[in-house]
Protein backbone atom coordinates (compact mmCIF):
# COMPACT_ATOMS: atom_id res chain seq x y z
CA UNK A 1 0.00 0.00 0.00
CA UNK A 2 1.20 3.59 -0.78
CA UNK A 3 0.80 6.08 1.95
CA UNK A 4 0.62 9.66 1.58
CA UNK A 5 3.76 11.38 3.85
CA UNK A 6 3.23 14.67 5.67
CA UNK A 7 6.23 16.01 6.83
CA UNK A 8 7.31 19.03 9.09
CA UNK A 9 10.48 19.94 10.00
CA UNK A 10 11.91 22.46 13.39
CA UNK A 11 15.13 24.20 12.61
CA UNK A 12 17.11 25.24 14.42
CA UNK A 13 19.30 28.15 13.35
CA UNK A 14 21.93 30.25 15.46
CA UNK A 15 22.30 34.03 15.15
CA UNK A 16 25.47 35.66 14.17
CA UNK A 17 26.03 38.05 17.05
CA UNK A 18 29.02 39.22 18.09
CA UNK A 19 27.39 38.70 21.86
CA UNK A 20 25.13 35.95 23.37
CA UNK A 21 21.64 36.16 23.67
CA UNK A 22 21.26 37.42 27.38
CA UNK A 23 25.16 38.53 28.30
CA UNK A 24 27.89 39.62 27.09
CA UNK A 25 30.14 36.76 26.88
CA UNK A 26 31.54 36.77 22.87
CA UNK A 27 29.41 34.71 20.31
CA UNK A 28 32.28 32.59 18.70
CA UNK A 29 32.64 29.10 17.40
CA UNK A 30 35.53 27.33 18.43
CA UNK A 31 37.04 29.11 21.16
CA UNK A 32 38.68 26.61 24.20
CA UNK A 33 36.08 25.00 26.07
CA UNK A 34 34.48 26.51 28.93
CA UNK A 35 36.26 30.51 28.04
CA UNK A 36 33.52 32.16 26.93
CA UNK A 37 30.91 31.83 29.77
CA UNK A 38 30.19 34.07 33.11
CA UNK A 39 27.51 33.85 35.72
CA UNK A 40 25.04 34.88 33.24
CA UNK A 41 25.22 32.22 30.67
CA UNK A 42 26.56 29.81 33.58
CA UNK A 43 22.60 30.24 35.34
CA UNK A 44 23.95 31.35 38.78
CA UNK A 45 21.25 32.38 41.15
CA UNK A 46 20.70 36.11 41.17
CA UNK A 47 21.93 37.16 37.57
CA UNK A 48 19.56 39.67 35.71
CA UNK A 49 19.59 38.40 31.69
CA UNK A 50 19.50 41.18 29.36
CA UNK A 51 18.25 40.30 25.94
CA UNK A 52 20.32 41.60 22.53
CA UNK A 53 19.08 43.93 20.52
CA UNK A 54 21.46 43.16 17.02
CA UNK A 55 19.84 39.34 17.84
CA UNK A 56 16.24 40.28 18.09
CA UNK A 57 16.46 42.48 14.94
CA UNK A 58 18.20 39.68 12.65
CA UNK A 59 15.19 37.35 14.08
CA UNK A 60 12.62 40.05 12.45
CA UNK A 61 14.84 40.25 9.36
CA UNK A 62 14.52 36.84 9.02
CA UNK A 63 10.42 36.73 9.46
CA UNK A 64 10.18 39.51 6.73
CA UNK A 65 11.96 37.41 4.22
CA UNK A 66 9.92 34.62 5.38
CA UNK A 67 7.08 37.01 4.49
CA UNK A 68 5.60 36.18 8.36
CA UNK A 69 3.76 38.57 10.68
CA UNK A 70 5.43 40.47 12.89
CA UNK A 71 4.26 40.59 16.74
CA UNK A 72 4.43 43.91 17.55
CA UNK A 73 4.26 42.74 21.28
CA UNK A 74 5.88 39.83 21.74
CA UNK A 75 7.33 38.06 25.07
CA UNK A 76 10.04 35.23 26.38
CA UNK A 77 9.21 32.29 28.69
CA UNK A 78 10.63 29.44 30.46
CA UNK A 79 10.43 26.36 29.23
CA UNK A 80 11.49 23.89 32.43
CA UNK A 81 13.28 20.38 32.46
CA UNK A 82 15.81 18.96 33.52
CA UNK A 83 19.13 18.21 31.34
CA UNK A 84 22.89 18.86 32.52
CA UNK A 85 23.12 21.50 29.19
CA UNK A 86 21.00 24.05 31.22
CA UNK A 87 22.14 24.39 34.97
CA UNK A 88 19.21 27.06 35.32
CA UNK A 89 16.98 24.23 34.70
CA UNK A 90 14.68 26.18 32.55
CA UNK A 91 16.07 27.54 28.89
CA UNK A 92 14.66 30.99 27.85
CA UNK A 93 12.13 30.69 24.88
CA UNK A 94 9.40 31.90 23.34
CA UNK A 95 5.81 30.34 23.89
CA UNK A 96 2.62 31.64 23.11
CA UNK A 97 3.87 35.17 21.67
CA UNK A 98 6.94 34.55 19.08
CA UNK A 99 8.33 37.33 17.08
CA UNK A 100 6.98 36.10 13.84
CA UNK A 101 4.54 34.32 12.66
CA UNK A 102 2.57 32.58 9.31
CA UNK A 103 5.29 33.24 6.68
CA UNK A 104 6.10 31.04 3.70
CA UNK A 105 9.29 30.09 1.66
CA UNK A 106 8.79 28.98 -1.92
CA UNK A 107 10.62 25.55 -2.92
CA UNK A 108 11.51 24.59 -6.20
CA UNK A 109 14.31 22.88 -8.04
CA UNK A 110 16.34 19.81 -7.52
CA UNK A 111 16.43 17.62 -4.94
CA UNK A 112 19.03 15.49 -3.34
CA UNK A 113 17.95 12.35 -5.67
CA UNK A 114 18.31 14.84 -8.66
CA UNK A 115 14.48 14.38 -8.71
CA UNK A 116 12.82 17.92 -10.38
CA UNK A 117 10.47 19.16 -7.12
CA UNK A 118 8.15 21.56 -8.90
CA UNK A 119 6.94 25.14 -7.24
CA UNK A 120 5.66 25.28 -3.82
CA UNK A 121 4.55 27.38 -0.85
CA UNK A 122 5.81 25.74 2.21
CA UNK A 123 4.42 27.47 5.27
CA UNK A 124 6.28 28.84 8.39
CA UNK A 125 3.99 28.24 11.58
CA UNK A 126 6.37 30.50 13.73
CA UNK A 127 10.07 31.84 14.28
CA UNK A 128 10.78 32.33 17.70
CA UNK A 129 14.16 33.67 19.36
CA UNK A 130 15.80 31.59 22.22
CA UNK A 131 19.17 30.85 23.86
CA UNK A 132 21.04 27.24 22.53
CA UNK A 133 22.48 25.55 25.33
CA UNK A 134 25.74 23.83 26.09
CA UNK A 135 27.33 21.51 24.35
CA UNK A 136 27.33 17.94 25.81
CA UNK A 137 30.13 14.98 24.93
CA UNK A 138 29.15 12.06 26.05
CA UNK A 139 32.05 9.38 27.10
CA UNK A 140 31.05 5.85 28.44
CA UNK A 141 31.75 6.36 32.07
CA UNK A 142 30.60 10.41 32.02
CA UNK A 143 29.72 13.35 30.01
CA UNK A 144 31.58 16.54 30.01
CA UNK A 145 29.82 19.88 29.32
CA UNK A 146 31.05 22.70 27.66
CA UNK A 147 28.96 26.10 28.31
CA UNK A 148 30.44 28.34 25.40
CA UNK A 149 27.53 27.50 23.04
CA UNK A 150 24.97 28.20 26.08
CA UNK A 151 23.19 31.31 25.87
CA UNK A 152 24.09 31.86 22.17
CA UNK A 153 21.08 33.32 20.00
CA UNK A 154 18.79 30.60 18.54
CA UNK A 155 16.12 31.23 16.18
CA UNK A 156 13.43 28.25 15.90
CA UNK A 157 11.92 28.20 12.60
CA UNK A 158 8.83 25.76 12.39
CA UNK A 159 7.30 25.14 9.18
CA UNK A 160 3.95 23.92 8.66
CA UNK A 161 3.17 20.44 7.83
CA UNK A 162 3.61 20.94 4.11
CA UNK A 163 6.39 18.91 3.28
CA UNK A 164 5.68 15.91 1.43
CA UNK A 165 8.94 13.83 0.47
CA UNK A 166 12.79 13.86 1.72
CA UNK A 167 13.53 15.73 -1.77
CA UNK A 168 10.92 18.99 -1.00
CA UNK A 169 12.63 18.55 2.64
CA UNK A 170 15.92 19.00 1.45
CA UNK A 171 14.75 22.06 -1.09
CA UNK A 172 13.59 23.48 1.66
CA UNK A 173 16.36 23.59 4.25
CA UNK A 174 18.86 24.47 1.65
CA UNK A 175 16.22 27.44 0.56
CA UNK A 176 16.12 28.49 4.30
CA UNK A 177 20.13 28.44 4.31
CA UNK A 178 20.30 30.53 1.45
CA UNK A 179 17.63 33.12 3.07
CA UNK A 180 19.87 33.08 6.27
CA UNK A 181 23.39 33.70 4.43
CA UNK A 182 21.87 36.70 2.05
CA UNK A 183 20.71 38.40 5.07
CA UNK A 184 23.72 37.99 7.01
CA UNK A 185 21.81 36.53 9.65
CA UNK A 186 23.70 33.17 10.07
CA UNK A 187 26.29 31.52 8.26
CA UNK A 188 24.22 27.96 8.98
CA UNK A 189 27.69 26.21 8.79
CA UNK A 190 25.94 22.53 9.86
CA UNK A 191 29.57 21.06 10.55
CA UNK A 192 29.94 24.05 13.23
CA UNK A 193 25.94 23.22 14.57
CA UNK A 194 25.01 26.69 13.30
CA UNK A 195 21.92 25.09 12.03
CA UNK A 196 20.20 21.42 13.34
CA UNK A 197 17.09 20.55 12.32
CA UNK A 198 14.41 17.98 14.05
CA UNK A 199 12.23 16.79 11.65
CA UNK A 200 8.17 15.49 12.30
CA UNK A 201 6.98 12.49 9.88
CA UNK A 202 3.72 10.32 10.16
CA UNK A 203 1.87 8.69 6.78
CA UNK A 204 -1.84 8.53 6.27
CA UNK A 205 -3.14 6.09 4.32
CA UNK A 206 -5.08 8.20 0.96
CA UNK A 207 -8.69 6.52 2.10
CA UNK A 208 -8.27 7.90 5.42
CA UNK A 209 -8.44 11.35 6.55
CA UNK A 210 -6.92 10.75 10.12
CA UNK A 211 -2.94 10.96 10.44
CA UNK A 212 -1.31 7.49 11.99
CA UNK A 213 1.02 8.73 15.24
CA UNK A 214 4.18 10.96 14.22
CA UNK A 215 7.64 10.15 14.87
CA UNK A 216 10.35 12.56 15.82
CA UNK A 217 13.59 12.57 14.86
CA UNK A 218 15.78 15.01 16.49
CA UNK A 219 19.19 16.41 16.21
CA UNK A 220 19.53 15.91 12.53
CA UNK A 221 22.93 18.00 11.58
CA UNK A 222 23.38 17.15 7.93
CA UNK A 223 21.17 18.44 4.85
CA UNK A 224 22.20 14.64 3.77
CA UNK A 225 21.50 13.13 7.16
CA UNK A 226 17.62 14.90 7.12
CA UNK A 227 17.18 12.99 3.64
CA UNK A 228 18.02 9.88 4.89
CA UNK A 229 16.60 9.78 8.08
CA UNK A 230 12.89 10.66 6.03
CA UNK A 231 13.45 7.65 3.63
CA UNK A 232 14.14 5.53 6.56
CA UNK A 233 11.36 6.49 8.64
CA UNK A 234 8.81 6.20 6.12
CA UNK A 235 10.38 3.09 5.33
CA UNK A 236 9.81 1.86 8.63
CA UNK A 237 6.30 3.30 9.45
CA UNK A 238 4.91 1.79 6.24
CA UNK A 239 6.47 -1.49 7.12
CA UNK A 240 4.65 -1.25 10.41
CA UNK A 241 1.35 -0.62 9.03
CA UNK A 242 1.27 -2.67 6.22
CA UNK A 243 1.55 -5.55 9.23
CA UNK A 244 -1.58 -4.10 10.59
CA UNK A 245 0.86 -3.02 13.94
CA UNK A 246 0.32 -0.23 15.52
CA UNK A 247 2.34 2.83 15.43
CA UNK A 248 2.85 5.08 18.78
CA UNK A 249 3.69 8.85 19.20
CA UNK A 250 6.68 8.48 19.50
CA UNK A 251 10.55 10.81 19.70
CA UNK A 252 13.08 9.22 17.84
CA UNK A 253 16.98 9.76 17.60
CA UNK A 254 19.04 9.41 14.26
CA UNK A 255 22.38 7.03 13.70
CA UNK A 256 24.31 8.77 10.74
CA UNK A 257 27.16 5.40 11.25
CA UNK A 258 24.10 2.85 10.47
CA UNK A 259 21.61 4.90 8.80
CA UNK A 260 19.37 3.78 11.72
CA UNK A 261 16.40 5.83 13.50
CA UNK A 262 16.48 4.82 17.40
CA UNK A 263 13.64 5.03 19.86
CA UNK A 264 14.62 8.35 22.32
CA UNK A 265 11.04 8.38 24.41
CA UNK A 266 7.72 7.32 23.87
CA UNK A 267 4.42 9.79 24.50
CA UNK A 268 3.70 8.32 27.70
CA UNK A 269 6.89 10.15 29.31
CA UNK A 270 6.53 12.98 26.81
CA UNK A 271 8.51 16.05 28.56
CA UNK A 272 6.30 18.42 30.47
CA UNK A 273 7.18 21.77 29.67
CA UNK A 274 5.50 24.25 32.02
CA UNK A 275 5.95 27.08 30.30
CA UNK A 276 5.22 30.30 32.28
CA UNK A 277 6.59 34.14 30.87
CA UNK A 278 10.13 34.32 32.10
CA UNK A 279 9.82 37.19 34.93
CA UNK A 280 13.14 38.49 34.65
CA UNK A 281 12.69 39.86 31.00
CA UNK A 282 10.23 42.80 30.37
CA UNK A 283 8.02 42.46 27.00
CA UNK A 284 9.54 43.62 23.47
CA UNK A 285 7.43 46.53 21.76
CA UNK A 286 7.94 46.66 17.92
CA UNK A 287 7.28 50.46 17.14
CA UNK A 288 5.69 50.31 13.38
CA UNK A 289 7.98 53.06 12.31
CA UNK A 290 10.94 50.53 13.43
CA UNK A 291 9.31 47.74 11.66
CA UNK A 292 9.17 50.03 8.32
CA UNK A 293 12.86 51.45 8.55
CA UNK A 294 13.61 47.05 8.70
CA UNK A 295 11.77 46.41 5.58
CA UNK A 296 13.75 48.74 3.81
CA UNK A 297 16.65 46.36 5.27
CA UNK A 298 15.41 43.32 3.97
CA UNK A 299 17.99 42.24 0.86
CA UNK A 300 17.16 40.67 -2.13
CA UNK A 301 15.99 36.95 -1.32
CA UNK A 302 17.94 34.21 -3.53
CA UNK A 303 14.18 33.73 -5.13
CA UNK A 304 14.29 37.57 -6.20
CA UNK A 305 17.48 37.41 -7.20
CA UNK A 306 17.50 34.28 -9.51
CA UNK A 307 14.38 35.88 -11.67
CA UNK A 308 16.26 39.37 -11.75
CA UNK A 309 19.54 37.37 -13.12
CA UNK A 310 17.03 35.57 -16.17
CA UNK A 311 15.82 39.09 -16.81
CA UNK A 312 18.54 41.22 -16.47
CA UNK A 313 21.00 39.12 -18.05
CA UNK A 314 18.96 36.15 -20.64
CA UNK A 315 20.73 33.70 -19.22
CA UNK A 316 18.58 30.32 -18.72
CA UNK A 317 17.08 29.60 -15.59
CA UNK A 318 19.27 26.62 -14.49
CA UNK A 319 22.09 28.56 -14.84
CA UNK A 320 20.39 31.87 -12.67
CA UNK A 321 19.40 28.87 -10.07
CA UNK A 322 23.01 27.64 -9.79
CA UNK A 323 24.51 30.72 -9.22
CA UNK A 324 22.58 32.85 -6.77
CA UNK A 325 22.43 29.41 -4.75
CA UNK A 326 25.52 31.12 -3.18
CA UNK A 327 25.30 34.32 -2.30
CA UNK A 328 29.25 35.21 -2.96
CA UNK A 329 29.27 33.24 -6.29
CA UNK A 330 26.08 35.29 -7.23
CA UNK A 331 27.52 38.44 -6.07
CA UNK A 332 31.29 37.27 -7.66
CA UNK A 333 28.97 36.84 -11.09
CA UNK A 334 27.39 40.06 -11.07
CA UNK A 335 30.98 41.72 -10.38
CA UNK A 336 32.28 40.16 -13.84
CA UNK A 337 29.43 41.32 -15.54
CA UNK A 338 30.12 44.79 -14.50
CA UNK A 339 33.60 44.53 -16.23
CA UNK A 340 32.01 43.74 -19.24
CA UNK A 341 31.81 39.96 -20.11
CA UNK A 342 29.33 38.23 -21.66
CA UNK A 343 26.96 37.08 -19.00
CA UNK A 344 26.42 33.34 -21.33
CA UNK A 345 29.81 32.61 -21.15
CA UNK A 346 30.72 34.27 -17.52
CA UNK A 347 28.15 31.82 -16.57
CA UNK A 348 29.29 28.72 -18.24
CA UNK A 349 33.02 29.50 -17.03
CA UNK A 350 31.72 30.37 -13.21
CA UNK A 351 29.46 27.17 -13.18
CA UNK A 352 32.31 24.68 -14.68
CA UNK A 353 35.91 26.15 -14.50
CA UNK A 354 35.42 28.54 -11.44
CA UNK A 355 33.52 25.77 -9.25
CA UNK A 356 35.85 22.94 -9.82
CA UNK A 357 39.07 24.74 -8.92
CA UNK A 358 37.51 26.09 -6.24
CA UNK A 359 36.51 23.21 -5.10
CA UNK A 360 39.48 21.25 -5.59
CA UNK A 361 41.21 23.88 -3.84
CA UNK A 362 38.83 23.89 -1.18
CA UNK A 363 37.77 27.52 -1.06
CA UNK A 364 35.64 30.03 -0.72
CA UNK A 365 34.94 32.62 -3.43
CA UNK A 366 35.90 35.22 -0.74
CA UNK A 367 39.10 33.28 -1.17
CA UNK A 368 39.29 33.29 -4.64
CA UNK A 369 43.02 33.95 -6.24
CA UNK A 370 41.20 34.78 -9.14
CA UNK A 371 39.03 38.39 -8.80
CA UNK A 372 36.25 39.15 -11.03
CA UNK A 373 38.00 41.38 -12.85
CA UNK A 374 40.56 39.18 -13.84
CA UNK A 375 37.97 36.50 -14.88
CA UNK A 376 36.05 38.87 -17.29
CA UNK A 377 39.06 39.89 -18.68
CA UNK A 378 39.55 36.12 -19.41
CA UNK A 379 36.36 35.50 -20.85
CA UNK A 380 36.68 38.86 -22.93
CA UNK A 381 40.14 37.65 -24.50
CA UNK A 382 38.38 34.43 -25.60
CA UNK A 383 35.20 36.49 -26.90
CA UNK A 384 37.73 38.49 -29.03
CA UNK A 385 39.46 34.99 -30.11
CA UNK A 386 42.89 36.05 -28.60
CA UNK A 387 42.91 32.59 -27.13
CA UNK A 388 40.62 29.48 -27.98
CA UNK A 389 38.14 28.06 -25.61
CA UNK A 390 41.08 25.17 -25.16
CA UNK A 391 44.12 27.49 -24.52
CA UNK A 392 42.12 29.57 -22.00
CA UNK A 393 41.22 26.61 -20.14
CA UNK A 394 44.83 26.01 -19.05
CA UNK A 395 45.22 30.12 -19.15
CA UNK A 396 43.01 29.77 -15.85
CA UNK A 397 43.97 27.12 -14.28
CA UNK A 398 47.56 28.95 -13.91
CA UNK A 399 45.63 32.10 -13.39
CA UNK A 400 44.23 30.30 -10.51
CA UNK A 401 47.30 28.88 -8.89
CA UNK A 402 49.53 31.70 -10.07
CA UNK A 403 47.21 34.92 -9.11
CA UNK A 404 48.71 36.56 -12.39
CA UNK A 405 46.57 37.58 -14.93
CA UNK A 406 45.33 36.34 -18.00
CA UNK A 407 47.35 38.57 -20.07
CA UNK A 408 50.49 38.07 -18.31
CA UNK A 409 49.97 34.24 -18.45
CA UNK A 410 49.52 34.44 -22.76
CA UNK A 411 52.38 36.91 -23.30
CA UNK A 412 54.85 34.81 -20.83
CA UNK A 413 54.23 32.12 -22.98
CA UNK A 414 53.38 32.74 -26.15
CA UNK A 415 49.84 31.33 -26.20
CA UNK A 416 48.20 33.77 -28.68
CA UNK A 417 45.84 32.43 -30.67
CA UNK A 418 47.10 32.04 -34.20
CA UNK A 419 44.33 33.56 -36.72
CA UNK A 420 47.28 34.71 -39.70
CA UNK A 421 45.62 32.23 -42.65
CA UNK A 422 49.36 32.30 -43.90
CA UNK A 423 50.62 30.29 -40.97
CA UNK A 424 47.32 28.17 -40.34
CA UNK A 425 47.18 27.22 -44.24
CA UNK A 426 51.13 25.72 -43.65
CA UNK A 427 49.65 23.15 -41.08
CA UNK A 428 46.52 23.03 -42.95
CA UNK A 429 48.54 21.53 -45.62
CA UNK A 430 50.87 19.48 -43.47
CA UNK A 431 47.64 17.73 -41.99
CA UNK A 432 46.16 17.02 -45.94
CA UNK A 433 49.76 15.46 -47.08
CA UNK A 434 49.96 13.59 -43.73
CA UNK A 435 46.79 11.52 -43.39
CA UNK A 436 45.01 10.29 -46.91
CA UNK A 437 42.97 8.11 -45.17
CA UNK A 438 40.51 11.07 -43.68
CA UNK A 439 41.18 13.00 -46.74
CA UNK A 440 39.40 10.74 -48.65
CA UNK A 441 36.52 10.08 -46.08
CA UNK A 442 35.63 13.85 -46.04
CA UNK A 443 35.59 14.06 -49.73
CA UNK A 444 33.15 10.72 -49.07
CA UNK A 445 31.40 13.29 -47.16
CA UNK A 446 32.03 11.77 -43.65
CA UNK A 447 31.77 14.83 -41.59
CA UNK A 448 33.92 13.16 -38.43
CA UNK A 449 36.96 12.95 -40.70
CA UNK A 450 37.09 16.98 -40.62
CA UNK A 451 36.90 16.96 -36.96
CA UNK A 452 39.89 14.69 -37.01
CA UNK A 453 42.12 17.13 -39.17
CA UNK A 454 41.20 20.23 -37.18
CA UNK A 455 42.49 18.29 -34.49
CA UNK A 456 45.90 17.62 -36.62
CA UNK A 457 45.42 21.26 -37.55
CA UNK A 458 45.46 22.09 -33.11
CA UNK A 459 48.56 19.67 -32.50
CA UNK A 460 50.66 21.08 -35.11
CA UNK A 461 49.54 24.69 -33.58
CA UNK A 462 50.30 23.32 -30.32
CA UNK A 463 46.82 24.11 -29.64
CA UNK A 464 47.00 27.82 -30.92
CA UNK A 465 45.08 27.54 -34.25
CA UNK A 466 41.82 29.16 -34.25
CA UNK A 467 39.74 25.92 -34.68
CA UNK A 468 36.81 27.31 -36.41
CA UNK A 469 39.26 29.31 -38.92
CA UNK A 470 41.30 25.88 -39.07
CA UNK A 471 37.81 23.76 -40.43
CA UNK A 472 37.05 26.44 -43.17
CA UNK A 473 40.24 26.23 -44.90
CA UNK A 474 40.31 22.68 -44.75
CA UNK A 475 37.41 22.51 -46.20
CA UNK A 476 38.80 25.12 -49.29
CA UNK A 477 41.99 23.44 -49.46
CA UNK A 478 39.58 20.39 -50.51
CA UNK A 479 37.23 21.68 -52.45
CA UNK B 1 -8.61 25.75 53.18
CA UNK B 2 -8.84 22.08 54.14
CA UNK B 3 -11.66 22.08 50.78
CA UNK B 4 -10.10 20.45 47.77
CA UNK B 5 -10.51 22.76 44.87
CA UNK B 6 -9.17 19.96 42.44
CA UNK B 7 -7.47 16.85 42.59
CA UNK B 8 -3.58 17.08 42.49
CA UNK B 9 -1.28 14.53 42.08
CA UNK B 10 1.30 15.99 44.11
CA UNK B 11 3.88 12.74 42.98
CA UNK B 12 3.91 13.89 39.41
CA UNK B 13 4.28 17.42 40.04
CA UNK B 14 7.11 16.92 42.59
CA UNK B 15 8.24 13.92 39.84
CA UNK B 16 9.00 17.07 37.48
CA UNK B 17 10.39 19.42 39.85
CA UNK B 18 12.98 16.22 40.77
CA UNK B 19 11.92 15.82 44.13
CA UNK B 20 11.27 12.92 45.80
CA UNK B 21 8.57 13.00 48.65
CA UNK B 22 7.95 10.58 51.40
CA UNK B 23 4.18 9.76 52.53
CA UNK B 24 3.84 12.08 55.51
CA UNK B 25 5.20 15.25 52.96
CA UNK B 26 3.20 13.97 49.96
CA UNK B 27 0.06 14.47 51.93
CA UNK B 28 0.85 17.83 53.74
CA UNK B 29 1.98 19.34 50.32
CA UNK B 30 -1.68 18.14 48.78
CA UNK B 31 -3.35 20.16 51.56
CA UNK B 32 -0.86 23.06 50.95
CA UNK B 33 -0.64 23.44 46.80
CA UNK B 34 -4.90 22.96 47.32
CA UNK B 35 -5.22 25.66 49.21
CA UNK B 36 -2.89 27.92 47.09
CA UNK B 37 -4.99 26.56 44.15
CA UNK B 38 -8.53 27.40 45.66
CA UNK B 39 -7.19 30.88 46.07
CA UNK B 40 -5.83 31.07 42.83
CA UNK B 41 -9.45 29.96 42.08
CA UNK B 42 -11.28 33.62 43.67
CA UNK B 43 -9.24 35.33 41.46
CA UNK B 44 -11.41 33.37 38.38
CA UNK B 45 -14.52 34.97 39.73
CA UNK B 46 -13.40 38.49 38.81
CA UNK B 47 -15.02 40.06 36.37
CA UNK B 48 -12.11 40.91 33.54
CA UNK B 49 -14.16 41.69 30.46
CA UNK B 50 -13.34 45.12 30.39
CA UNK B 51 -9.77 44.63 31.17
CA UNK B 52 -7.01 43.40 28.17
CA UNK B 53 -4.76 40.91 28.86
CA UNK B 54 -1.32 41.32 29.78
CA UNK B 55 1.84 39.25 29.63
CA UNK B 56 3.70 40.63 32.13
CA UNK B 57 3.11 42.07 35.84
CA UNK B 58 5.47 45.03 35.12
CA UNK B 59 3.88 47.43 32.58
CA UNK B 60 7.39 48.19 31.31
CA UNK B 61 9.10 47.15 27.76
CA UNK B 62 11.76 47.01 25.89
CA UNK B 63 14.74 46.50 28.77
CA UNK B 64 17.31 45.57 25.81
CA UNK B 65 21.27 46.23 25.31
CA UNK B 66 23.60 46.60 22.45
CA UNK B 67 25.17 43.97 20.81
CA UNK B 68 28.64 44.61 22.35
CA UNK B 69 30.90 41.94 23.34
CA UNK B 70 32.40 41.69 26.55
CA UNK B 71 34.79 40.08 28.90
CA UNK B 72 33.63 36.23 29.99
CA UNK B 73 35.53 34.93 33.08
CA UNK B 74 38.25 33.05 33.55
CA UNK B 75 38.13 29.40 33.05
CA UNK B 76 40.03 28.83 36.50
CA UNK B 77 37.18 30.13 38.23
CA UNK B 78 34.13 28.47 36.24
CA UNK B 79 35.59 25.08 36.49
CA UNK B 80 36.40 26.06 40.57
CA UNK B 81 32.50 26.07 40.75
CA UNK B 82 31.86 22.52 39.29
CA UNK B 83 31.44 19.71 41.75
CA UNK B 84 33.69 17.81 38.91
CA UNK B 85 35.95 18.44 36.09
CA UNK B 86 37.08 16.56 32.87
CA UNK B 87 40.73 16.85 31.55
CA UNK B 88 40.99 20.54 32.91
CA UNK B 89 38.26 21.97 30.40
CA UNK B 90 34.81 20.49 30.66
CA UNK B 91 32.43 20.24 33.23
CA UNK B 92 31.94 16.32 34.37
CA UNK B 93 28.73 15.33 35.00
CA UNK B 94 27.01 11.68 35.32
CA UNK B 95 26.16 9.88 32.07
CA UNK B 96 22.44 11.22 31.06
CA UNK B 97 21.74 8.97 28.20
CA UNK B 98 23.55 6.12 26.95
CA UNK B 99 22.74 6.87 22.89
CA UNK B 100 25.23 8.72 21.07
CA UNK B 101 22.24 11.55 21.61
CA UNK B 102 23.94 15.06 21.81
CA UNK B 103 21.07 17.76 23.31
CA UNK B 104 17.91 17.41 24.75
CA UNK B 105 15.85 20.32 24.12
Amino acid sequence: MKFDVIIGLEVHVQVMTKSKMFCSCPNRYGSDPNTLVCPICMGYPGVLPVPNNEAIRKTLLAGLMCECNIALYSKFDRKSYFYPDMPKNYQISQYDLPFCEDGKVVISGKGLSKEFVETKPIGITRIHLEEDVAKSTHFRQCSGIDFNRAGVPLMEIVSEPDISTPDEAYIYLTALKQIMQYADISDCDMEKGQMRCDVNVSLKSPESPTLNAKTEVKNLNSLKAVHRSLLYETERQSEVLEGNGQLIQQTRGWNDDIGETYILRTKEDAADYRYFPEPDLMPVEISSDYLEKLKKEVPETPAQRCARFIREFAIPEYDASVLTSNKSCADYFEKCISFGSDAKKTSNWTMVELLRELSQANKTFDQCPVNPENFAELIKLIDNKTINGKIAKAVFSDMFSSGKTALEIIDEKGLKQVTDTDEILQFVKKAVESNPTPVQQLKEGKSTALNFLVGQVMKFSKGKANPQLASDMIKKELS
Amino acid sequence: MDEKSQDVDIKHIAGLARLNLNDSEISRYETDINAVLTHAEQLSKVDLSDVSPTAHAVSITNVIRNDDEGVSMSRSNVLDNAPDVLDDELIKVPVVISSNSEDSA
